[in-house]
């Protein structure tokens, strides 16, 4: 493992010396080129973090009618009305819909790399997903590789996991996602239990015996083990390494997890924001809510008592509730894009640095619709993505079009990512 | 108009009942070419393929079987077959119906032909970690501690005096206090202790299967971070009967002879932790951890609480290995490995934890492989106290009732259910589920039970709930009984009793303003009948408005859906799924009596299931139990994919209908479910992996040395 010159960096990074994604570099077992790569198109490294909103939306209430920058809000994109320059509003992008469960598909294929008839039984995603490939590219620079976030509370309701996860390590694998924002914090900036490398060795050693003695199957399954401790492993080395450079972290968690939901999707966002800024992580998927549970909920200034949302979606007569539920998410998404916004990095913001994508996997939810999904980008991907405009994709894009432009973003060299075709026309 | 047309389809429908074919297992064996030319063929040609032969109707085309060979090659769709002439979804119902002799004989040739095929060639996978539970319990079990420690909601009720097994019935009273106000707890009852994240069942399955249950780094952190906090707290030394012993020096006073006493709790402890027979090796491993820490100045406490920790995080603490994924590496090893595994095997199913002392000594006398062994040690397993977890585990997860614990309905429509001076109703319906299914189990019933019975366990919050007789409600109510106590009760009204019209199961499946006969109708297929339908598929109609197209007409939900039906796609699942939900429409979305709707509109709780008509709960049970059969492999098969921790395969089927007919021949009693299964082949057999899967440098573990 080659140290970083520290003139080599110098070259690559300009100016930017004294902010904190430079920590990474101690000890880091980084080539200069990959790091040089990752880092030199803008004084900022990107990020990219996708915000998930199950069960669809009322695209009558959603769509913009005017396409181009001169673009109209309709009701539920309201809360946007600051940002109409940080975004892309994008119509027209579909996904290919498999027999099989379409509210679990929706969630745990949305970001999947895998081509649409490669998954099996259309329920697990096979294949590792599209933050999960980025953050592969990334993981040596940063504490955490990707951050998987999920503001759903409840831990009763016991659904299969593929209703409430939109990120996987590879198919059957899914990275857990944390919905305690005291754990999240704890994680980020606390003090991590030490862990001592002779339990560390002992145990990587029964692994490794274990191993040969396993059939394919098995090993899989050990293999998670295995990747597991190697991530907490470069966990430890890159927080001890940086950890007396972040500084002090003003911010506090309430005491108690937040009953009110719009405050606690905030609380998760706001997580993910401090992570970022922090460079602690560039990747993050949070997931505002599982697909198809129909545990009620109770939106706080909304309405005067919980709702289910997946139910509400299957009843027209209800449509008005809906739309003010996505309504409800966009404010929501609007409020992170103004934090992001408001963080000062080298010449712009944090958002200028980010592509923070809104989104659902199903259109239209009520019929279970994989055509026109809702999508949202905001930030420019480091100055590469135009924004302020709706974007109308020719009719039959691809909702990959628009993962492989944002992998390609982030460094991931790809030709094709799923079914896409190219990377999306007008994006940048 | 609209009604009228669909009345015309239900009397259409109703042609004739099927009534419950038991199969004969013994029947289950090779039959040849001669059989299927001679009666099987001629009984799809009469049936079948009229309608189904090439490009015909559904894709199917069973034209092309010709031959015996010809389905062996396809048993998967064949198996496939076998239940659809089960529920009778064919012929339809307007064709000419075949005998049920004729019938029997079809499906016994078809597993005969299963069985004579032999167990697929297919990667088993067996490693798995336990799930949150298992690893609770087996901390639980392994450091001998004095009481739970974890506050874990799945378990429902905090106090367990009233349930004691062994004594073979369940106390007309129970002192029965929740743990769900504190379900959604980060911190386990030991402070500064955290909870592991609950682990999501598969679909259609339990939560102990391979493929629910993946590791990631956020995982094998908490992993770790729990083994230092349990290690490190003074409340968890307390109540562990290990502490003492292992974790303080005693009499022990010289260094030398410290680490002697040290190899010997290790030498004690490790065999237990990885729950079979360690080697040398290994036990010199963790020995030398002990010693590296100890030898650096540690204390001897502090260096055992270094080894133990990394034991709990070791992949043989956190995975569970059976021994189908190894090699065969020579005869004695194999026998070793398959009575731990056994062990394990066992210990899971029954109790959700790790073998206990007589357990692990039947392994290692090499008793487990003998089918009388294992049938005496479930006997002496289910008079355990631990047999709890069979209850709140597999029971509750069948019966989805950790649903119940979000419901919340309407404020506004339902303000009784929010009366602050009672607990939540929810709360008390989840634990009547509890107590009864434990009725059911230690009493050793019926299973049939389970469909409907005459009793339940209430308190005085539900039976004003239900509405139940409230003279007798006096009767066994003080005016100091709390609402903690639970006394069983005799139901007066007939519609209820039974799993299907449980308050659990009729709140858990409504919406928050109204009742879902979807839900509760996919409910049963699901749970009683171990048929779940298939989902709704993307691109469906929405449900037509309340106020229906032009008229103006408030439709109730029963009206809505037979609309929602009229659409031929719609239909085909929804005519399975939507009689048997309105067969439960007279109880409320919070599970009250309600003989007419809110809005005074009659309730039409009129269906047909096996082709047979009803009209209400009742009724609808009474149909249920005439599908004796269907119900009790339906109850074998949940429980056969909770033993194996793994989803069914067709060529399953044959042992599933030798179970069936086990548990049949035993007057249908809860525990011969457990042991028909238990004495199973599927349960006894560990699949060994094809060799060549397994790579060459695998190595005897036996003879491995430092």
């Amino acid at each position: 493992m080659k140290k970083l010159h520290r003139r080599t960096v110098l070259r690559g990074m300009g100016a930017a010396i004294a902010l904190p994604w430079l920590e990474a570099m101690s000890g880091t077992s980084s080539t200069p080129n990959r790091l040089t790569e990752l880092t030199t198109a803008t004084a900022s490294p990107k990020r990219v973090a996708f915000m998930y909103i199950p069960n669809g939306v009322i695209g009558s209430e959603w769509f913009p009618q005017k396409t181009g920058s001169n673009f109209d809000l309709p009701p539920t994109l309201q809360p946007l009305a600051d940002h109409q320059a940080d975004i892309t509003v994008i119509s027209g992008l579909n996904r290919t819909y498999l027999t099989g469960e379409p509210h679990s598909q929706a969630g745990s294929c949305w970001l999947t790399s895998a081509l649409p008839n490669e998954r099996t039984n259309g329920i697990s995603a096979i294949d590792t997903t599209l933050d999960q490939l980025i953050a592969k590219e990334h993981s040596r620079l940063t504490a955490f590789p990707s951050m998987e976030l999920s503001c759903n509370t409840f831990v009763d309701n016991m659904e299969p996991k593929v209703f409430d996860a939109i990120s996987w390590y590879a198919s059957g694998h899914d990275a857990k996602s944390s919905n305690d924002p005291h754990k999240v914090f704890k994680r980020l900036f606390g003090k991590a239990t030490p862990i001592k490398r002779s339990v560390l060795d002992t145990v990587i050693d029964d692994a490794k015996r274990l191993e040969k003695s396993l059939g394919v199957n098995d090993r899989q399954k050990l293999d998670e083990y295995m990747t597991s401790i190697r991530a907490i492993e470069n966990r430890m080395i890159r927080q001890r390494d940086s950890k007396h450079k972040l500084g002090k972290i003003n911010f506090t968690v309430p005491e108690e997890v937040p009953t009110n939901r719009g405050e606690y999707i905030r609380l998760m966002g706001d997580l993910m924001v401090l992570a970022f800024q922090t460079d602690q992580t560039r990747i993050a998927t949070m997931m505002v809510g599982p697909e198809r549970w129909q545990t009620p909920q109770f939106y706080e200034g909304v309405f005067e008592k919980p709702i289910s949302h997946h139910v509400l979606t299957h009843d027209p007569d209800f449509d008005d509730v809906v739309a003010k539920v996505d309504r409800f998410h966009v404010a929501q998404y609007a409020y992170l894009i103004n934090r992001l916004k408001n963080i000062q990095e080298g010449e712009g913001s944090l958002l200028d640095s980010c592509s923070f994508v809104l989104g659902s996997g199903i259109g239209n939810g009520a019929i279970h619709s994989y055509e026109q999904l809702p999508v949202i980008v905001a930030g420019s991907g480091g100055g590469v993505f135009k924004t302020g405009h709706h974007l109308t994709a020719a009719k039959g894009t691809p909702l990959a079009n628009l993962w492989l432009s944002l992998a390609g973003n982030m460094g991931v060299k790809l030709d094709r990512f799923a079914d896409s075709t190219e990377r999306l026309k007008g994006l940048a | 108009m609209l009604l009228t047309n669909t009345r015309k389809l239900w009397i259409w429908l109703i042609v004739m009942s099927i009534s419950t074919v038991w199969l004969n297992p013994q029947m289950l064996s090779a039959q040849g070419d001669a059989t299927f030319q001679k009666t099987i063929r001629p009984f799809f040609e009469n049936h079948c393929i009229d309608c189904h032969s090439e490009g015909g109707e559904g894709d199917v085309d069973l034209d092309r079987f010709t031959t015996s060979k010809s389905i062996k090659q396809d048993l998967a769709f064949w198996g496939h077959i076998t239940e659809i002439l089960e529920r009778g979804e064919m012929p339809p119902a307007d064709c000419d119906q075949p005998e049920l002799s004729e019938l029997r004989k079809v499906r016994e040739w078809i597993l005969g032909l299963i069985v004579d095929s032999g167990p697929p060639a297919r990667p088993l996978g067996a490693l798995r970690r336990l799930n949150r539970v298992e690893y609770e319990n087996t901390i639980r079990d392994l450091f001998l501690l004095s009481r739970d420690c974890f506050s874990n909601p799945a378990r429902i009720i905090q106090s367990n005096d009233y349930f004691d097994p062994a004594s073979g019935e369940m106390p007309q009273s129970v002192l029965a206090i929740s743990y769900l106000a504190a379900s959604q707890r980060r911190h386990s009852d030991l402070p500064g202790v955290s909870n592991l994240p609950i682990d999501p069942p598969a679909p259609h399955g339990f939560a102990n299967e391979q493929s629910a249950l993946s590791l990631s780094p956020l995982l094998v952190e908490q992993y770790f971070e729990l083994a230092s906090q349990l290690l490190d707290n003074k409340e968890f030394h307390l109540i562990s009967g290990l502490w003492r012993p292992m974790f303080t020096e005693g009499d022990a006073k010289t260094k030398s002879e410290q680490s002697t006493k040290a190899h010997t709790q290790i030498g004690d402890f490790l065999p237990r932790a990885f729950r079979r027979a360690v080697t040398e090796f290994e036990l010199e491993k963790y020995r030398q951890l002990f010693d590296s820490e100890f030898g650096a100045g540690e204390s001897y406490t502090t260096a055992m609480k270094t080894t133990v920790a990394a034991i709990l995080v070791s992949p043989h603490f956190l995975l569970r290995q059976e021994f189908s994924s190894r090699p065969k590496v020579n005869d004695q090893e194999e026998q070793i490995w398959k009575n731990y595994a056994m062990a394990s095997r066992l210990s899971y199913f029954l109790w959700g934890s790790m073998p206990d002392d007589e357990l692990f000594k039947a392994a290692k006398e090499n008793r487990l492989t003998s089918s009388e062994e294992l049938l005496s040690q479930t006997e002496r397993m289910m008079r355990d106290r631990k047999v709890k977890s069979l209850a709140t585990d597999f029971g509750m997860q069948w019966l989805k009732v950790s649903k119940v614990a979000s419901v919340a309905p309407d404020q506004t429509l339902y303000p009784k259910f929010y009366d602050e001076t009672m607990p939540l109703p929810n709360i008390s319906m989840m634990i009547e589920q509890l107590l009864f299914f434990e009725t059911i189990m230690i009493e050793n019933r019926s299973i049939m039970d389970f469909v409907s019975a005459d009793f339940s366990y209430l308190n005085r919050q539900l039976l004003l709930w239900y509405q139940e007789d409230p003279k007798k409600a006096a009767k066994f109510i003080g005016p100091l009984a709390d609402y903690e106590d639970f006394y069983r009760i005799k139901w007066t009204n007939q519609h209820r009793g039974g799993v299907i019209a449980s308050g659990a199961t009729l709140i858990s499946t409504s919406t928050t303003t109204r009742t879902s006969p979807v839900f509760r109708g996919a409910w049963i297929l699901d749970v009683v009948f171990n048929s779940p339908p298939p989902p709704a598929p993307a691109n469906v109609k929405p449900l037509v408005p309340s106020d229906g197209d032009a008229e103006h007409v408030r439709l109730n939900v029963r009206n809505r859906l037979e609309r929602h039906r009229l659409d031929p796609t719609c239909a085909t699942c929804h005519n399975r799924i939507d009689p048997l939900g309105f067969a439960l429409e007279k109880f409320d979305a919070t599970g009250k009596w309600r003989p007419k709707y809110e809005t005074g509109d009659a309730i039409d709780s009129s269906g047909e299931f096996a082709r047979k008509g009803f009209d209400g709960a009742f009724a609808f049970k009474a149909s249920v139990k005439r599908q004796e059969s269907r119900f009790v492999k339906a109850f074998c098969e949940h429980t056969m994919k909770y033993a194996l921790g793994r989803q069914l395969h067709y060529s399953d089927k044959p042992e599933i209908e030798r179970v069936a007919a086990g548990v049949k021949a035993d007057e249908l009693r809860f525990r011969s479910v457990i042991k028909r299964v238990v004495s199973s082949e599927l349960f006894r057999r560990f699949e060994q992996l094809p060799q060549h899967s397994v790579t060459a440098e695998s190595v005897d573990l036996s003879s491995e040395k430092k």
